[in-house]
């Protein structure tokens, strides 16, 4: 299976079902498997059930338990796991992170189609086409 | 009656979301609406006010 070919399973997390839906038309592609999750403790419940996961898609603001403590709380299960933050504001994101991970990085909102599939490329392949 | 939200970096935040969608959404419609078709006009206004909405947070709370 070439890279062009493999399944990309993602996981998105945000609190905000419409930044949800909209991830979901970004990546509407035959390859993506992409499952939804509500919050912080949704997504960790839907990670114990064994899933395998190539990235993980998170709003860095959500209630409870926000996106950098979720990618802390994964990581100790799937260490070199792949995430995107999606941020209205990259200067939280840098105050709670001040480097990111080589595996780590994030987008801005408002994003484009084109902005989140060329972000989640980059990260899974190395390149900015899906 | 949802309660006020006083926190002006959670108002920023959250207004900013729902904008983010309606941009979002716009723009995907906009490239898969063909040029000359009478509705892609409309969707570029919608565009168009959101980008400008978006702007406006930003005058709206400058220093969060």
């Amino acid at each position: 299976m070439t890279p062009e070919t493999e399944p990309i399973a993602i996981l998105a997390v945000d609190d905000e079902p419409g930044v949800l839906a909209l991830v979901r038309r970004c990546l509407d592609d035959e390859r993506v498997t992409l499952t939804e999750a509500a919050s912080g403790r949704d997504a960790l419940a839907h990670l114990v059930n064994g899933a395998a996961l190539d990235l993980l898609i998170t709003d860095l603001r959500m209630p409870e338990m926000e996106g950098d403590e979720l990618a802390r709380q994964v990581r100790c299960q799937d260490p070199d796991l792949k995430v995107l933050y999606l941020t209205s504001h990259a200067d939280r994101l840098f105050e709670a992170k001040p480097l990111l991970w080589a595996e780590e990085a994030y987008l801005d909102k408002p994003f484009s189609r084109e902005g989140l599939r060329e972000a989640v490329a980059l990260l899974l392949f190395g390149r900015t086409t899906l | 009656m949802m309660p006020p939200i006083l926190d002006p970096d959670r108002a920023r935040h959250d207004f900013k979301n729902q904008l983010a969608i309606i941009r979002g959404f716009s723009e995907i419609l906009i490239e898969e609406t063909p040029v000359g078709d009478p509705r892609r006009r409309d969707l570029e206004e919608i565009h168009t006010a959101a980008v400008t909405a978006l702007a406006l947070i930003g005058r709206m709370y400058p220093d969060v």
